[in-house]
């Protein structure tokens, strides 16, 4: 790294980027070098001569190997299908967590054509009931067994009524009331279908269970008939049918592939009429991997052809066109190679690594003092999104700063080499001059920026983590209906209820299902937690009282005396009378671990370093959004965790986010200008215009892209940032030295980083099209303010400082 | 001594196995084809009666065996059933009910407006009410004899009086609610006479029918099925 030394206004200009002060690779100096007195520098080009052929030989030969492993080994295991890796691990659906969607193949008979609209379930159920007998140790019911569950309410349901059915409990319980509840009952004894309606006559002869239905949604899987009818109801075997009958959702815990789970349940529905497919984040990363070994390597052509393009339009010859497209090609090969896992985010990073390699070649061809410098700022373009709270992000910063060991060192050398090998001779780059923006006009363009970028990231909306839905249009149609017929998995959000027993954390969980029992049924559709089959303390005790109020055994003698009037033996409702009239037995948390439901229960519960947890899960409605659940004061002691969760929380925190990793790439810039110029101007000014830069894209999603911004925006904001910096660290310091430099092959060099990236956006992926969106257009932006702005500012910034320092000088004594 | 009796062993032992083959082979062989000849029979019989019916009114009477009954309870009423999916049962007591199918849905509603009427399950989540619900219907509608064998096993009990039963397959759910459902054919025209409900619990339903007439003028229909839809005040 050489040090620019300050302009002297007695001496000719030293012209830093001049034609004839490069090496063309052939073992002759120039004129001018011979020209020039001997330099420090001056023995070891000789030797640099020399071995730039050998290790362009060398690159070549390991640039061949990868790209043939690439090409005829494609290491699918490598390639990660994961898509929620940008959200914190916590957050993350469990993988080992499945459902199978059974649907009805379509099938006509005269049978169905009786029945109407519902097409026949028996099928369905009899599928699910050959699922759990074929996968019994992996098949998980959704919804508590229901004989448990009967005989938990038979005994226990007036303490769960919620006190804004008590009066309603009064009045049922009236002895006219509870006559004519009988006559009913005696009524509908007649028909043919009573055995089958539901009414369940011996278990609850008052009806009093649908008082429950107040609280459908919160109390597990309890629907009110004929206040829900879209939603699914659990089956006598634990899983759901959705209310068009026509879909199963069958829950599966396994750490087996889902193609082989699917395999497995398939085999053990053969014959039934059903067909069924697998949506969960197992199967997602399944089709995940395909779908990127499928993509992956058209990406990589049509990058590879970008590049191509742009360098023979850069370079104007066919030699050094085809050194620099092989160089690219082969590094790309070697990262593919030597990268340990290849996830959907890596190929942008990877491919504007690989862009930054070529702008760095193509600009040092003509730039070669300012080579170190913007090296080093291409090496760390990305480095900051280390500070990111996002695990994806922060794994590509340091995987970015070895792949820059990879590429960006070796690549002057490599391709110098290369040239030598094709006897590749650099022309002069024309159209030499010195930038020099107007100062003012320059400020007054980035303080504008600047604050128009405040004001649109206060527009952008927020595009969560997992916003960007499978490319794989079958898994989406699955998804879909999943979310339309049961529930959305993304939208459900996790409480964990802590403890230092089991009964204590079921007691938590109580509690805390009582705090977001508001939610339903606007915001959410159903409360799934073992907390809402048990009441805390404080219920039981005012229950208990409001309950002794109602004089409970003196109704059950009118009770006794109605079914006796109509026909009907007491004795026979018993033991729905001796549940509703003892108030011995309470619901509370250890009676429910000790009930039938103890083993459902324990399925939620959990370990960790905190104690014993129960796990409740909340299921919003679409479009309800988390902080709704979990921002009020009151919930804030709630620990909550899901996809919507991560969301809301990177949503609060994305701005000092943004901030925090910006500074850094900022300030990591600056310093390597500064070290490079040894000028404070030119630090400070190429920061601003990169904060503009910045600004610049955000405001370009917003008003051009009408784009929202989340943490897939980061690098693309850290680029535009860093190609500031790689284009205008040039320009600036030709602007102060008053030293021409090719504008146009900086700006060539820019646009390979730009084609590259932008090739991205022909894939069929939806992530690589957004992130080459970003990235292009914070680096299109960036060259642009590095080059025709930032020697402004830098300029602006020189004077004000020069002037300061004048009239100090002036002012002195 | 033994070179003289085992023959006679071997004798014996082949005449008692030839014996039990005479007597067991040819039964096992023929019930099979007994049944199904029986059965055969007896749902032809059905269809010759059924696939005329486009619609059908029937007086019935009902009779109710339960463990919360201290007596069987007694009813009477009248079918009315339209084809292809509408079956209405209307007690004649205000104490009674009545019990509508239609479009798929299940309605049972005490004849007396001022009883509360009770919430029956959909269809689609109670696995027995669909299976009766359906056969009840497929029982008087023209469909195919595989319509009504569909989701369950059909005998032909013996007996001089022609009867289907019908059983909801082996390992079905709606064995939980439903034993049988058997139905007595009347032997010269096939039109269905009685229907008897066996319920899981033990409970069970009979259903006689007199006085069917089929295929009525619309507009008798329409009067029968408007005045059974509407509840009484007492």
């Amino acid at each position: 790294m050489s040090s620019e030394h300050p302009p002297d206004d007695h001496a000719p200009p030293r012209d830093p980027v001049s034609p004839n002060d490069h090496d063309h690779g052939h073992g002759q100096t120039t004129r001018t070098e011979r020209s020039l007195p001997p330099t420090r520098d001056q023995p070891k080009t000789v030797p640099r001569q020399r071995a730039a052929p050998l290790l362009a030989a060398l690159w070549s030969i390991i640039a061949v190997l990868a790209v043939i492993s690439v090409v005829r080994r494609p290491d699918v295991p490598r390639l990660d299908g994961r898509r929620d890796t940008l959200t914190p691990l916590a957050h993350r659906a469990n993988p080992a967590k499945m459902w199978l969607l059974l649907r009805l193949a379509n099938t006509h008979s005269d049978a169905l054509a009786i029945r109407g609209a519902d097409p026949s379930t028996g099928s369905l159920l009899a599928a699910g009931v050959a699922i759990a007998q074929a996968l019994p140790d992996e098949r998980v019911p959704v919804a508590p067994p229901a004989n448990a569950v009967a005989g938990w309410l038979d005994v226990h349901g007036l303490y769960l009524l919620p006190e804004e059915t008590h009066d309603e409990l009064a009045n049922r319980l009236d002895p006219d009331r509870i006559a004519t509840r009988i006559q009913g009952l005696r009524a509908v004894l007649s028909s043919p279908l009573f055995g089958v309606s539901g009414i369940e006559a011996r278990r609850d002869p008052l009806a009093l269970r649908e008082l429950l239905h107040a609280v459908a949604g919160r109390l597990g899987h309890l629907n009110a008939p004929n206040r829900d009818p879209m939603r699914p109801t659990p089956t006598g075997n634990g899983d759901l049918l959705a209310a068009n009958g026509n879909l199963l959702a069958v829950q599966i815990h396994s750490d087996r592939s889902s193609s082989s789970v699917a395999n497995d349940a398939r085999a053990a529905v053969a014959g039934l009429g059903v067909e069924l497919s697998v949506v969960g984040p197992a199967a997602t990363v399944e089709r995940g991997r395909a779908h990127l070994s499928r993509t992956i390597g058209f990406a990589c052509v049509a990058t590879v052809a970008a590049w191509t393009f742009i360098i023979s339009l850069a370079s104007r010859s066919v030699r050094g066109t085809l050194c620099l497209a092989w160089f690219a090609t082969g590094s790309t090969a070697i990262l593919l190679v030597v990268m340990p896992r290849l996830d959907v985010f890596s190929l942008p990073l990877l491919v504007t690594l690989v862009g930054f390699a070529v702008a760095l070649v193509l600009a040092d061809e003509r730039q070669g003092r300012r080579f170190p410098a913007v090296g080093l700022i291409a090496a760390m373009a990305l480095f900051p999104l280390a500070i990111c709270p996002y695990p994806v992000w922060k794994e590509g910063a340091v995987w970015w700063v070895l792949g820059a060991l990879i590429t960006l060192v070796p690549a002057g050398t490599v391709v110098r080499g290369l040239g030598v090998w094709v006897k590749h001779r650099n022309h002069a780059a024309r159209h030499r001059f010195v930038p020099t923006p107007p100062p003012r006009i320059s400020s007054s363009i980035v303080l504008a920026l600047i604050a128009a970028g405040i004001w649109s990231f206060g527009q952008l909306p927020h595009i969560a983590s997992d916003a960007v839905a499978s490319p794989d249009a079958e898994l989406q149609s699955d998804q879909h209906d999943l979310a339309r017929w049961f529930f959305d998995p993304a939208n459900t959000v996790e409480i964990r209820g802590y403890g230092d027993t089991a009964a204590a954390a079921l007691e938590r969980a109580a509690a805390d299902t009582r705090l977001l029992a508001y939610l339903v049924p606007t915001r959410a559709v159903r409360l799934d937690s073992p907390g809402t089959f048990v009441a805390t303390d404080r219920e039981l005790l005012l229950r208990r009282k409001r309950l002794t109020q109602l004089g409970i055994m003196e109704k059950m003698r009118s009770l006794r005396l109605a079914l006796e009037s109509q026909g009907l033996r007491p004795n026979a409702f018993a033991e729905s009378v001796a549940g509703v009239s003892s108030l011995d037995a309470t619901p509370n948390p250890q009676a429910a671990l000790d009930s039938a439901l103890g083993p459902w229960i324990r399925r939620y519960l959990s370990s960790d370093k905190n104690g014993v947890y129960v796990r409740s899960f909340v299921q919003l409605r679409p479009g309800t959004a988390a902080e709704s659940a979990l921002a009020a004061d009151a919930h804030r002691s709630l620990t909550a965790f899901g996809l919507r969760v991560a969301g809301w929380r990177d949503a609060a925190q994305l701005g000092d986010t943004l901030i925090l990793t910006l500074a850094t790439g900022l300030w990591l810039g600056a310093f390597i200008s500064w070290v490079s110029s040894r000028k404070l101007a030119i630090a400070l000014g190429l920061a601003a215009t990169a904060a503009a830069a910045a600004a610049a894209t955000v405001i370009a999603l917003h008003l051009v892209f009408n784009h929202g911004i989340g943490p897939l925006a980061l690098p693309g904001l850290l680029l535009a940032a860093a190609t500031t910096f790689f284009a205008g660290l040039p320009a600036s310091t030709a602007a102060l030295a008053k030293t021409p430099i090719s504008v146009p092959r900086l700006l060539w060099a820019v646009a390979a980083l730009v084609a590259g990236v932008l090739a991205l956006v022909l894939s069929a992926e939806p992530i690589w099209q957004r992130a080459a969106v970003v990235l292009a257009s914070g680096a299109a932006i960036g060259a642009g303010l590095g080059v025709f702005v930032a020697p402004g500012v830098c300029l602006a910034l020189s004077r004000a400082r020069t002037t300061g320092h004048g009239s100090d000088e002036r002012n002195r004594p | 001594m033994i070179r003289t009796r085992a023959p006679h062993r071997r004798a014996l032992l082949s005449g008692i196995g030839i014996t039990l083959l005479w007597t067991a082979l040819p039964r096992s062989l023929c019930a099979a084809p007994a049944d199904e000849t029986r059965l055969a029979y007896r749902l032809d019989l059905w269809r010759t009666y059924s696939r005329k019916t486009r619609n059908l009114v029937a007086r019935y009477t009902s009779k109710r065996r339960s463990s919360m009954l201290v007596a069987p309870l007694r009813n009477a009423g009248v079918l009315a059933f339209t084809a292809p999916g509408t079956l209405l049962l209307r007690d004649d007591d205000i104490r009674g009910s009545t019990t509508r199918i239609a479009a798929g849905r299940v309605a049972i509603t005490p004849n007396d407006a001022a009883l509360p009427r009770s919430i029956v399950h959909a269809p689609d989540t109670s696995a027995g009410l669909r299976w009766l619900r359906d056969h009840l219907l497929l029982l008087f509608a023209p469909v195919e004899l595989s319509a009504l064998r569909a989701d369950c096993r059909v005998r032909a009990p013996r007996g001089r009086t022609p009867r289907l039963a019908f059983l909801p397959e082996a390992g079905s759910v709606v064995r939980k609610s439903i034993r049988s459902l058997e139905v007595s054919l009347d032997p010269v025209g096939g039109a269905i006479s009685r229907v008897d409900i066996a319920e899981a619990q033990g409970d069970s339903l009979t259903l006689e029918f007199s006085d069917r007439r089929q295929n009525v003028p619309a507009s008798e229909l329409a009067a029968i099925l408007q005045t059974a839809g509407q509840p009484s005040v007492r």
